[in-house]
């Protein structure tokens, strides 16, 4: 689990150095020094912003989005056999003890 | 002939082309040189295609001649936002990830329109991946406003909607996310219109946030602008996304009366809006009243909460969107020691700062932990704002509002203020959140700068827009065909 202590929730928000860290390792950015700091404080701005959702109705049902309109002329479900096992395993590589046979690049298989 | 062509409405092209007064490579090439005497001051396109162009002019000019029918544009190109694809053609989305990336295919707006007989002249500059309200974090220049070349376009159609305000294309397709085909639209004078959600296909757009993504027309008039929407609409096999709904007869709908209509004028939009804006919209109102249109109230509650739930939204589904651009698939890689390295090296170098900000943002409001707090209550309050918009549609059939708080503001003014850029959005993003259709029409100037007003509607009623667009066109008092 993914768990930011640097998030005040109580007080004003604030992301800690760690916390901002993290979030960009997750996001796999490197940020400049520099980077860090405003983007931290920008960041920390917008959360606070959007903490005033916690104002709005909370038992609402979320709705798919996109809106399924735009999905009505998929054909119905189809029931159809599955491949068996053996012709599912017949395009499987080749095992050799616990290993996977790979041919060499041009070999043929 | 000696008439200025690039001076000339889309229409009016079309027309003189499908009478055989003017082929279609002298409009493309007119517009060309336009670029090319131009386009140094203002920064509007990416890439022109020059002698591609020229080929394709030439391909619709023998397609005429040969009796071909073709579109409701055909003999007019037309300028693509760099987020839309064309093969074989460099497509950067205003960032340096994708910088030397050739298209491998082709958008399907830009083959409907390639197929109904308009050239593309080139690719237009944007925000970086479309993340902006001013072309400003475009990774190469900032484009900068015909109208005030001190002043920012708009964005993050920023490129294309310089391009149509300067003659420098006719017509021009934008996309828009939370706004930005039809703010830079209001900046810069132009109609934009945000089709509703499914009506133009997004296969070959790139990807932003997906729930709201659409691509949308600018034009320097509403005929114009419903032209380019009527080659562009309609079902598309490559996005499931796209909506079978047929396409209207938004020609027909143009000179069809507003009398009757029933409009409303929301206090929740004008709230928010300076003293020009707020006048110009009233003026608007009382225009179609005069036309016979009905003002009627409504009431949108849930609104005070669209911003934040476009924070929320917008930039989850950007943080993974963009998790593509990794250094190798696309971009080039940098050194690294291992796959993590090169991850964090090709995006940390290839991304600019407010592109990383809403990955961030988006990554932290997806993380275990925060997705019910953040995401799960954006995406409940985002059907509530629908509802709003449900309900109010049954009382009024469109709703008028200022298309921005303000005119266009300078250069520099906000790039450094994310949240008084975010607010530029503010007019605009509801219509995206619930997948309606908005169009802005310029209707005057304040101190010189052009102020636009949006009408919104029901889901696939662009033609009542463009009826009332049409309407509320005649207000600016400017001759669209020379602006």
């Amino acid at each position: 689990m993914f768990f930011f202590p640097g998030l005040h929730v109580r007080g004003r928000v604030r992301l800690d150095e760690a916390t901002l860290r993290r979030v960009a390792e997750l996001s796999r950015l490197l940020l400049s020094a520099d980077e860090e700091k405003g983007i931290g404080r920008d960041l920390a701005e917008i959360l606070e912003k959007v903490r005033q959702l916690r104002a709005a109705p909370s038992s609402h049902e979320a709705r798919f989005w996109p809106e399924t309109r735009a999905f009505q002329d998929l054909r119905e479900d189809a029931l159809r056999p599955s491949l068996g096992r053996e012709a599912l395993l017949a395009s499987a590589p080749r095992r050799v003890d616990d290993l996977v046979e790979v041919p060499f690049p041009g070999e043929a298989t | 002939m000696t008439t200025d062509l690039t001076r000339l409405t889309a229409s009016a092209l079309h027309d003189l082309f499908e009478r055989g007064e003017v082929s279609c490579r002298e409009i493309t090439s007119a517009h060309l040189e336009t670029i090319r005497a131009h386009d140094a001051r203002y920064g509007a396109y990416l890439h022109v295609l020059g002698e591609g162009a020229l080929q394709a002019a030439d391909e619709v000019d023998r397609r005429r001649l040969a009796g071909e029918e073709m579109g409701a544009l055909s003999g007019v190109p037309v300028a693509l936002k760099d987020v839309i694809v064309l093969e074989g053609v460099p497509a950067t989305a205003g960032s340096r990830i994708l910088e030397g990336w050739i298209a491998p295919y082709t958008a399907t707006a830009a083959l409907r329109l390639m197929g109904g007989g308009s050239p593309v002249l080139g690719k237009t500059n944007c925000d970086e991946f479309a993340m902006g309200s001013s072309t400003e974090t475009s990774a190469y220049f900032p484009t900068r406003n015909p109208r005030d070349p001190e002043r920012v376009p708009g964005g993050s159609s920023g490129g294309s909607a310089a391009a149509v305000a300067a003659f420098e294309a006719p017509v021009a397709l934008g996309s828009e996310t939370g706004g930005s085909v039809r703010q830079p639209a209001a900046f810069c004078g132009v109609v934009g219109l945000k089709p509703t959600y499914g009506r133009v296909s997004r296969y070959g757009l790139v990807a932003f946030s997906s729930s709201m993504d659409q691509i949308g027309p600018l034009g320097r008039t509403v005929e114009d602008t419903a032209r380019l929407l009527a080659v562009i609409a309609g079902r598309d096999a490559h996005d499931m996304t796209s909506s079978p709904a047929p396409v209207g007869d938004y020609l027909a709908e143009l000179d069809r009366s507003v009398a009757g209509v029933r409009f409303a004028l929301p206090d929740a939009f004008l709230d928010h809006a300076g003293p020009a804006l707020r006048e110009a919209t009233e003026n608007a109102a009382r225009a179609l009243e005069a036309a016979g249109a009905q003002r009627v109230e409504i009431d949108l509650p849930s609104l005070e909460f669209a911003l934040a739930v476009y924070h929320i939204v917008s930039r989850a589904e950007a943080s993974s969107n963009l998790a593509r651009f990794d250094g190798v698939r696309y971009g080039p890689g940098a050194p690294a020691d291992d796959l993590l390295d090169l991850y964090l090296e090709s995006r940390g170098r290839g991304f600019g700062r407010e592109v990383k900000r809403r990955i961030m943002l988006g990554t932290y409001v997806l993380s275990e932990g925060y997705y019910d707090a953040f995401y799960m209550k954006a995406q409940r309050v985002r059907s509530l704002i629908a509802e709003d918009f449900e309900r109010a549609f049954r009382t009024a059939d469109v709703i008028l509002t200022p298309t921005t708080p303000d005119t266009a503001f300078r250069l520099g003014e906000k790039i450094d203020d994310p949240m008084a850029m975010y607010a530029q959005d503010i007019m605009t993003l509801p219509a995206n959140l619930a997948g309606i259709p908005a169009l802005s029409v310029p209707v005057g100037t304040s101190r010189g700068l052009p102020v636009g007003v949006q009408v919104m509607g029901r889901p696939f009623e662009e033609g009542l827009l463009f009826r009332t667009g049409r309407l509320l066109e005649t207000l600016s008092g400017e001759d669209r065909a020379d602006a």
